[in-house]
Parts: C-alpha cells; structure tokens; sequence
C-alpha cells in the first residue's frame, strides 16, 4: 500500500527507486523506437524502391507488377490508424507484446518511409540515369554511385522527422499494455498523484530526445552537403 | 555517411523488411474479420480454446491483470513486479492448476486490450477489476463474483459527517460521465434529504474541490477513494455503500473446463476465507 506522500511534490520524482523505474520504461521506449525505425526504414527502402521501379521502368512487367504490389501496400497502409494496426497485430500474432508494438510501428511506419525513399530517389533527374547508362555502368553501379548518394541526402530531412514521429510514437505501447516511459509515469502518478510533475519530466525527456535527433541531423545535412561541395 | 553504405546491406535488415512486408499484407487482406461478433464466437466456440490440459502441458498460467491500479495490479516501482488483490488471486489458482504459485505469466492488459487479447486466447483469463454486466456476460464468461466494490463517501475527518444524511444541502462532487451522480440522488430522495452533486473532470479535482471546500464530500468506487484517503490523512471514507460494483474472472466464451474451475476455486476461496483475508491484506474497501 501507498506510504503517505512524500513531502514535496517534485521530491517523489528524484528517488532512486522512482528514477530507476522511469529510466527502465525509458529503456523500453528506446528499445521500441530503435526497432521501429530499423525495421521500417529497411522495409521503407524496399517498397518505395519497388514503387519507383514501376515508374522507372514502365516496359518491364516484372517492375510494374512488384510497383503495384508496393503501391496497395502503401495506399492501404497509410490510411489506417496506427494504433488499429498495433492493436490487430497484438491480437492476432503470438509475438511478446514489445515485439507487436515494433511490428505494428513497423508496418505502418514503412509506408511512409517508402514515400519519403520514392520521393528521394525521383528527385534525381532523368539525365542522371541516362548519362549513366551512356558510360555504360550497371543498373546496380548507377544507384550505387549516382542516384542513391544525392536521393539519400535529399531524404534525410523527411527521415528524421519520422524518425522523431516514431520516437513519440512510442506513447501508443501504453494503449497495448506495455510499460514504457509514459506507463511508467502513469503508474508512478497512481501511486502519488502527481500528474503535473510526473508528466512534465517525461515532456522534457522526449523533448531532449527528438531535439538531440534534429540537431544531429542538421549535423549530418551540414556535413554531407559540404562533402559534395569539396568533391 | 552511415545512411549510404549501410543502406541495403544487412541481410537481417532485407530480411526483417520482407517479413515485415509479407505480414502486413496478410493483415491488410486478410485482418478486417475482426467485426463478425457474437456469431463468429458462437460458430468456433470452444473448439480452439485454451483448456485446462493445455494450460497443463504448457506448464504456465497466463492471466491479464493491470498495472495501474493501487491494491488490485500494481507494478510496485520499488520492485517493478507486479503486486496487489488480483495479483495474488492469480498466484493462488496457479497454485491450484499447476501445483506452484509461481507458474503464472503476467501480462499488462488496458480497457482497449483486455477483451481482444482474451479472444485472440493469448491470455487464459483476466483477473482487472472488470466489472460484471449483462452486456458483457454476452461476450465474456465471468466467474463468481470475488470482490464487491461500489460508491462511498470520502469527507473531512473533522466535519462531523457520518452519511449520506448529514449531507443535506451540501455538494457532493463526483465523476464527469460516471452514473455516481444519479445513483446519489436516488438514495438521497429515499432518505428524503437534498443533495447538490458537482461534476469534475477527474478525480484529482473531486479531491481538490473536497479539500479546498468546494464540496462537502467526494463520491466514487471505494476503492478509488481509499488512495485519496490515504494521500489526505484529513478525509476519511465513510462505511456505508451506495452502489453494487461487482468485479469477476473473464473467460473466453465456452471455455467451461476452465470456467468450471475457477468458479469452484473462488466459491473455495470465499468459503475459507482466503479472499476476506486478501481484502484485509491489501486494505480494500469492499468486500467478497
């Protein structure tokens, strides 16, 4: 039972043991960010390279049959609620409930990852490829050292706003029953009730966090744009 | 630089992709089943549900409980193990079924996945302060009742208030969209006294219009209200009740070797005591 309240509100927070506990739903939290953003960028590079193949080479029927696979795929997906997919893949797959959280993050998330890597790689212009295949380089050698560099930088902007997108996403493992940062600081505010205090450290946490991410990739934008500007 | 020579090597990030592909595709074929209702659960009833000789031969028992709610499912921050009423009823049937109290799985359930991860049967049972209703005993078998909750009365210790009678011409704050309100009323009218009721958005601001005067007295479940006495060593929880809120054991619908015996542990339980002793362990206010 609930020993009677500390004697500051904010005191409560900075107990080891309560650190302790909201750093281990932090854990979990990473741990569900991290998966979700591996698993949907690799499968978000597939589709929206499969996609774009379709556009890439009309003539092919191999091309414009996994295009339209990738196409239902996506129009279907990013038009269902996340948290409907979260939920139906918890239900419906045996998998333990932080792997259905990744899954469910994941499958959705993909979609948009695979617009954003269609977007990327339709930014590089038609003469590219063309002047490419002139020098007579593979199709493998023309993504590898003509499209893919230019389409990647010009995705990292709208990758890391999905990623930070995922990050608060994690939110929604709660709705599944998984105690990551937010259920931790639910059950902590049931024991206290101190939602004001509770809550207003996690928003600093996914502040920092998303925050850290931004600048890294302004970072990241910075130095990849010099590189090309020196090469 | 990472982004592009890593990008599309990994054979475990080629393969996570299609797996993640192909199941998405399975789910966006084939996951829209989900609305057949009550005929659907009538047409495979039983047939595909979790016996008793399968919870056996798996050697664990899994059960849904909460991890949220004080002296019920809590998972303790000192410990990060889950603890409370329900918790140790959970210990106890394993007991029974499995012949060791630590043969349980605990999953954390919420009002959004309790009943589907009882269908899906990737729970046994949920034991999460689920109230019984007709509507629900339509979709979900419910065990004896094992606890009884229902509306009291949190007041200032010093404000001489024994029940509900000495609240005539006071305010009563209470839950928005809660049915406690009306409830009140109607007990009001019996006793043939008036009382105001003030609607709050949530429980803290029932607690905060109780302690800053705004209301005489807070009214909800008493076991909501036994946290706030305790945070608040100036109010207390008057005994009488107001309301019937009885919690039962869901079950998947026709599972009955499983239903029949957890019905008879918790007719055991009641019979000896055990439950009433539980109750008093984690000072709830209700009763069996």
């Amino acid at each position: 039972m609930p020993e009677s309240a500390p004697f500051h509100p904010w005191a409560v927070l900075f107990t080891p043991e309560n650190l302790r506990f909201l750093a281990w739903g932090f854990g979990v939290t990473l741990r569900i960010a991290l998966g979700a953003m591996a698993i949907s960028f690799a499968a978000g590079v597939v589709l929206g390279t499969a996609r774009f193949a379709g556009d890439r080479f009309p003539e092919s029927p191999l091309a414009r049959g996994v295009a339209a696979l990738a196409t239902v795929y996506i129009e279907v997906i990013r038009n269902l609620p996340m948290l409907l997919i979260m939920l139906a893949v918890r239900f419906l797959t045996p998998i333990p409930a932080i792997w259905a959280a990744i899954t469910g993050m994941s499958i959705f998330t993909a979609a948009i990852m695979a617009e954003i890597v269609r977007g990327g790689l339709m930014s590089v212009e038609q003469g590219q490829w063309e002047a490419a295949a002139s020098q007579g380089l593979s199709l493998w050698q023309t993504l590898r050292w003509i499209v893919l560099p230019p389409a990647l930088r010009r995705m990292v902007p709208a990758l890391v706003s999905e990623f930070i997108t995922i990050t608060k996403d994690t939110t929604f493992a709660w709705s599944l029953g998984i105690q990551e940062l937010l259920g931790s600081g639910v059950i902590l505010f049931n024991r206290y009730l101190n939602a004001m205090q509770v809550f207003a450290l996690i928003a600093v946490v996914f502040f920092t966090v998303d925050f850290l991410m931004s600048l890294a990739a302004r970072a990241l934008e910075r130095r990849t744009g010099e590189g090309l500007a020196t090469q | 630089m990472h982004l592009e020579t890593g990008f599309l090597s990994g054979r475990k990030r080629a393969l996570a992709a299609v797996a993640a592909l192909t199941l998405g595709l399975a789910l966006a074929l084939g996951g829209c089943g989900g609305g057949g209702g009550a005929a659907g659960t009538a047409a495979n009833g039983g047939s595909s549900t979790p016996n008793i000789d399968a919870i056996k031969s798996r050697g664990v028992l899994r059960v849904g409980v909460k991890a949220d709610v004080l002296g019920f499912g809590y998972k303790n921050p000192q410990t990060n193990q889950y603890e409370g009423y329900e918790i140790d009823i959970a210990h106890e049937l394993a007991k029974r079924l499995l012949g060791d109290p630590n043969k349980v799985e605990l999953t954390t359930v919420t009002a959004k996945t309790r009943q589907g991860l009882l269908d899906s049967g990737q729970v046994d049972m949920v034991i999460a302060t689920f109230t019984i209703t007709p509507e629900r005993q339509k979709v979900i078998d419910f065990s004896p009742v094992y606890y009884t909750d229902g509306i009291q009365l949190l007041v200032k210790r010093d404000s001489g208030i024994k029940s509900l009678k000495d609240l005539n011409g006071k305010v009563i704050a209470v839950a928005q969209g809660a049915d406690t309100g009306q409830k009140l009323q109607e007990k009001a009218k019996e006793l043939g006294v008036t009382i105001q009721t003030a609607e709050y958005a949530s429980y803290a601001e029932d607690m905060a219009a109780l302690q800053n005067g705004r209301a005489q007295a807070f009214a909800t479940d008493g076991s909501i209200l036994k946290y706030y006495e305790n945070q608040d060593p100036s109010t207390v929880i008057l005994p009488d009740r107001y309301s019937e809120e009885p919690y039962g054991i869901a079950i998947k619908k026709g599972n009955k070797d499983l239903l029949d015996f957890v019905t008879k542990a918790i007719d055991d339980m009641k019979q000896s005591g055990e439950l009433q002793q539980l109750i008093r362990k984690w000072k709830l206010s209700g009763s069996v």
